[in-house]
Parts: structure tokens; C-alpha cells; sequence
């Protein structure tokens, strides 16, 4: 995808995947890992919370109020998209590390998405916001894991 | 390039929906085709008059018992409606852009739109309130009772064919009246879904009826005096010296919303990154092909030196050429696409002879859409892409009529004062725009400029549904306008009772 020519929807189909892969990642991460099993179960149900908001919030905004040949300029998709595939023999602390890539990742996208969008209208940036520090507050919970292991 | 799945794999072949039933019709069957990929994606109807008439039949057989349903339970079928058209957003979405061609952002966009009119509607046991006041006279009370009317009808135009339709449909059903609707014939396949849900939704047999076709369909609706009144929205010829003209002669209400040339003012104080990007879509979204597109930009030099003026008016249009340049077309469903093709080549053709008119008089073309790139592999049938002139003057052809299409005509006003007095000088009156940090011209804009709907630092000033859809002059016939209040009245008569008890 060219820099100039992210629609809305464009951005919208890779948040939905993104929360998808994310929610995938954990349940994973749950059923390799006893050890913060209940962390990543969390996680996993909160990034399907994270995607049902971010496209409500994209369904219920859009109309002509939000412009629709609006493109999301520099933004890179490509350098976001993660596999959540987990190696069968990733140990813990291996596990762990990844997954703060992923949350340094998606959220450093979404404030991205977010700054970009403030010409629109309040919602949006807001949704992306709020979604961005969710996803940032992991990172605390998971350097206390990955210290402790 | 991703390309989202499309929701209709086959033709689908249409049919009338009368009485709660899919009726076949007599009248020949057209291709519905998709004019991004030039596939036929729906064979319409062109129904018959008598055919129109039996779903008048149809309509005044359901009213009494519908017009006695309590409108908290009216209500409850437009919430039940509101639930389905939300469970099948994405869906009615694609089908937008399949038959009419915009972006799939911009069809979403009207998804919202529609279904806000139903949210709207939903609340008719207070919206179709009366009002009372005790002791007129001694003794005496006076107070207005809103009732329905009957059977309504509804034209819908082709460049909203699921959202225009429910400015209308929601609140004629909701304050008890019974509805014939007749789609576009160029893309009804929204509409034909949506009476589906409606009947899904348990709005009786006879309620909402759908009745495909053209000319023959428009006359049997405007001609039968059953029909108490018609909502119509589409060109200024027909709108006025059909629709309006023939309402009258059968003492019909009317509600006709028709063309537009809308003019941008650009005041040298306007935020220029936020006003290109405003301008962008209302110039180009829905590939023009909105009645609240703006068309004529014009860049105010009041309180600036000729040269200084000469300075502003480059840097906008240097910068409307810079983001109107980098706009993808393509099929809308491809979601990297940010603008679409025009309806059908037809339209296309017309636009082309515009772009030809405005060389031929004088207007020097800077960006030219003849010579568009599309994204993917699609026949270029229907595509013209975003187009700028400059040089253009008030008395050009392509100043002065709607173009309905993706073309963009700069011009330049020594102060505010001559920029309301060029939007005067058009017989339209639709929507206007002003770009500006300044309080004092926004309100004198908002205050003298003879249009319906006024947009500050809005480049498309599309009211909300709890506001009505105004306009003014060429641009609409009629006295109440559709959506909100208004549509209420427009849907209902006012009874006044007088009592006195002895």
C-alpha cells in the first residue's frame, strides 16, 4: 500500500486484524503458559473488547462529517503486521519478549493513527487513543513478568 | 490492493414488494450493472402504472388499521428495523458500492446516514405530540392533534440510493402512514433489501411497498388521487415542472429536492490544510455526484493587496491541485480507493461534455480527469477523475450549471461582500460554504447568503436527521423539507379541537 492512500478502512481492516492476531497470540500464550495464564486470557478477551470499539466507533462516526478521501499519510502498515504464530520450542522469558514487541508495536501504531486523525472528528482519535494506552499498559504488567522469570 | 468480498455473487433478479409479498411484474427486465467492473450485478423491473396503483391498493387497505396502531408500537417496528439495518451494515454497505459505484467509506458513511433517520424516527410517540392551552375562553380549551394522511409517495434518486429514500420512508411510516417507494432504476438493490428487513421488522403487509420502474411508475404515483403527497429528490427540470407542478395540480403535498450549484468561500484567515482537506471531499466524494458538493471555489482577498491576493489565491490552489492529484480511483470496494467511478457512462459522457465546454470558453484546465489512472484492472466506462479549472468566470457554462461530477472550477472575489453576491447570481440555492477563523464573516455569510444549507469550515453541509434538509430557490419545491420536525408536519395534518362542556 502506497503512504498517501490509507482510507479509513484501510486502517479499520488492519485494527480488526491486529485485535484478531493479538486475541489469537494470548490464547496461545495461555495454553503454552501456566505461569500468567490468567494475564493472557485477559488480554485475549480485552483485545476483542479493544476491536468491537474501534470499529463501533468507526461505524457510528463515519458519514460525510468524516472525510472520505481523508488518507492516512506515512503510515506503514507492513512495519506493524506481527506473526502470531508462537515457535513450538519458545521458552517463557522468549514468549514474553515478544509479546512487548507486539504491544510496543500496535501501540506505537495506534498513537500514530491517532495524532493523524485529528483533523476528523473527536471520536476517532479518541477511540485510537484510548485503545493505544490500553495496549501500552500491558507492557508494564509483562516487564514485571519477564523480570520475575 | 485489498479488495473486500462482494455480497451478491449472481444477478439477482427484482421484483416488487406489494402487500408484503415479492410480486413479479409485467414490465421488462433492465440490467442493473456495477459501474466499476461492468458486470450486471440485478435485473430491475420497469413496472407498470396499474402496477403502481395495485400497491396504492395495497397501501389504503393496511392504513386504517396501521394509522390505530399506538405509536409507541409503530416505534417498536422502527427500532426492530434499526436493529436489522445495524446486524446488516456491512452488507447493505457493499451492495451501495456495487451498484452505484463510491468508495466503500462513502457507502458506510450513508449507511450511518440512513439509519439515523430511522433512529430518528423512533421517536415519533413524542415527536408527533400536539400542543393545548387551557381557557382560550372561558371555560373553553383548544389544543392540535397531529394525524396521518394516507398513502405517501417516494422517488428515490440515483447518488443515494440507500440513504436519500430514508429521509422520507422512517417518518411517513412512523406517524401511521403507508408508503409506495420507487427506487432508482440504475441502482435499487438497497432498497429492495431494506423492505425486506422492514417486513422482517413486523411492519404489516401494505405498509411499505416498493414499486421499481421509471417514467410510467412516476406518472401513475403523481397522477392517482390516493396518493396524498410525494417526496422527490432529483433534477431541477423534472423536480419543478413535473413533480412540483403536477403535486399541485392534484393537491398533493410535495416535498422536491433538486439541484445544486454550491459555492466555497475561502477568506484569506482559513486554516488552508483543513480546508483542502474539507474541500477534497466535498468537491470530489461520491465522485461529485452530490447535491451539497461544493463546485466553485472561490478565494476572497478582502483586506489584502492585489498582490498579496494574487499569492493567496496560488497557495489554495496549488495545494487543492497538490491533494486532488494524489486521489486514487478505482472500484470501491478496494479499500485503498478514495474515489470512485460516476454512475453509468452516461454520466460520464455528460461530465466529459463539460470539460469540453469549459476549454471551449475561455477556462484553462490544470488538472485534467480525462487522463486518470485507475487502480486494478477495470474498464474505464464510467471513471473521470478529480478535475480542476481555473480562469473561470460567472457567465462560463461550467460556473453555472450542475456538472454533477468530479470537477472543481477556482475563481477569485476581491472581498466577501462580492464572493455572497456571485453565489447570488446562481439560480441555485442549496448549500454554500465558508473557510474562514473569522466570527464576524461566518455570520455575515450564515446571515445574507440565500441557501439552504450553510457550512462553516464544513465543506459538505449535510444537516443531521433531527434537522431538516433545506434549501431554497432552484434547488427546492415545497414548503416543509424532509427529515426531523419538519418531515412530521410535512407527514401529518393538524387537527384543531375546541371544546367547551356544559
Amino acid at each position: 500500500m502506497g503512504k498517501s492512500t490509507l482510507t479509513a478502512s484501510a486502517i479499520m481492516s488492519f485494527a480488526e486484524k491486529l485485535e484478531d492476531d493479538s486475541s489469537a497470540f494470548y490464547e496461545k500464550m495461555a495454553r503454552r503458559f501456566d505461569e500468567g495464564k490468567e494475564v493472557f486470557l485477559g488480554f485475549a478477551k480485552d483485545s476483542n473488547k479493544n476491536k468491537t470499539h474501534l470499529v463501533r466507533t468507526y461505524q457510528e462516526t463515519i458519514s460525510d462529517a468524516l472525510e472520505a478521501t481523508f488518507s492516512f499519510e506515512g503510515v506503514e502498515l507492513d512495519d506493524y503486521d506481527f506473526e502470531s504464530a508462537l515457535a513450538q520450542d519458545s521458552s517463557f522469558k522468549e514468549a514474553i519478549k515478544m509479546a512487548l514487541d507486539i504491544e510496543e508495536s500496535v501501540s506505537k501504531l495506534y498513537s500514530q493513527i491517532a495524532a493523524q486523525a485529528q483533523s476528523l472528528l473527536a471520536t476517532i482519535p479518541g477511540a485510537f487513543s484510548r485503545v493505544a494506552k490500553k495496549r501500552s499498559a500491558r507492557k508494564e504488567l509483562l516487564q514485571t513478568m519477564l523480570n520475575k522469570a | 490492493m485489498a479488495v473486500l468480498e462482494e455480497p451478491i455473487k449472481e444477478p439477482l433478479e427484482l421484483k416488487n414488494f406489494i402487500d408484503g409479498e415479492l410480486v413479479s411484474s409485467k414490465g421488462e427486465l433492465r440490467d442493473v450493472v456495477n459501474p466499476a467492473t461492468a458486470r450486471v450485478i440485478a435485473r430491475v423491473p420497469i413496472s407498470t402504472g396499474e402496477e403502481f396503483d395495485q400497491a396504492v391498493e395495497a397501501a389504503k387497505e393496511a392504513y386504517p388499521e396501521w394509522r390505530r396502531t399506538p405509536p409507541v408500537a409503530r416505534a417498536r417496528c422502527l427500532f426492530r428495523l434499526k436493529e436489522m439495518l445495524e446486524e446488516h451494515f456491512e452488507e447493505l454497505s457493499r451492495i451501495q458500492t456495487m451498484e452505484h459505484g463510491k468508495t466503500i467509506d462513502e457507502s458506510r458513511g450513508e449507511s450511518r446516514r440512513g439509519i439515523e433517520n430511522v433512529e430518528v424516527a423512533t421517536g415519533i410517540p413524542s415527536l408527533m405530540m400536539g400542543y393545548n392551552l387551557e381557557d382560550i375562553a372561558s371555560g373553553m380549551d383548544e389544543y392540535l392533534i397531529r394525524q396521518p394522511l394516507g398513502v405517501f409517495g417516494i422517488i428515490g434518486p440515483f447518488n443515494f440510493p440507500f440513504m436519500v429514500p430514508l429521509w422520507f420512508a422512517p417518518y411517513a411510516v412512523a406517524t401511521g402512514n403507508c408508503i409506495v417507494l420507487k427506487p432508482s432504476s440504475e441502482d435499487p438493490i438497497s432498497q429492495a433489501k431494506i423492505v425486506e428487513l422492514a417486513d422482517e421488522a413486523g411492519i404489516p403487509p401494505g405498509v411499505w411497498n416498493v414499486v421499481h420502474g421509471g417514467r410510467d411508475v412516476v406518472s401513475a404515483m403523481l397522477d392517482n388521487r390516493d396518493v396524498k403527497g410525494v417526496c422527490f429528490v432529483g433534477s431541477t427540470p423534472v423536480g419543478r415542472d413535473v413533480v412540483y407542478r403536477r403535486c399541485g395540480e392534484t393537491g398533493k403535498r410535495v416535498i422536491s429536492q433538486t439541484g445544486a450549484k454550491n459555492f466555497a468561500v475561502v477568506m484569506p484567515d482559513a486554516d488552508i490544510d483543513r480546508t483542502i482537506t474539507a474541500c477534497m471531499t466535498s468537491f470530489y466524494g461520491n465522485t461529485g455526484q452530490r447535491c451539497l458538493a461544493n463546485a466553485n471555489l472561490v478565494i476572497v482577498g478582502e483586506g489584502l493587496s492585489k498582490t498579496e491576493h494574487e499569492a493567496f489565491y496560488k497557495r489554495v490552489v496549488d495545494a487543492f491541485l497538490a491533494a486532488a492529484s494524489s486521489i486514487r480511483m478505482g472500484y470501491g470496494l478496494d479499500d485503498t480507493v478514495q474515489m470512485g467511478p460516476l454512475r453509468d457512462s452516461g454520466k460520464k459522457e455528460t461530465v466529459l461534455g463539460y470539460i469540453e465546454k469549459g476549454i471551449e470558453e475561455g477556462a484553462a484546465l490544470r488538472l485534467d480527469g480525462r487522463k486518470t489512472a485507475i487502480v486494478g484492472d477495470y474498464p474505464d466506462t464510467c471513471f473521470v477523475g478529480p478535475t480542476i479549472f481555473e480562469d473561470v468566470t460567472l457567465d462560463m457554462t461550467i460556473a453555472r450549471e450542475e456538472i454533477f461530477g468530479p470537477v472543481a472550477m477556482m475563481m477569485k472575489a476581491g472581498s466577501l461582500n462580492e464572493a455572497i453576491e456571485m453565489i447570488h447570481t446562481n439560480p441555485f440555492g442549496n448549500a454554500a460554504s465558508i473557510f474562514t477563523g473569522n466570527g464576524k464573516w461566518a455570520r455575515e455569510f450564515q446571515y445574507r447568503t440565500e441557501c439552504g444549507n450553510i457550512g462553516i469550515n464544513v465543506g459538505i453541509a449535510a444537516p443531521m436527521a433531527f434537522f431538516p434538509f433545506s434549501g431554497m430557490k432552484d434547488s427546492f419545491f415545497g414548503s416543509l423539507h424532509g427529515q426531523g420536525l419538519e418531515s412530521i408536519r410535512f407527514f401529518t395534518e393538524s387537527k384543531v379541537v375546541i371544546q367547551r362542556w356544559f
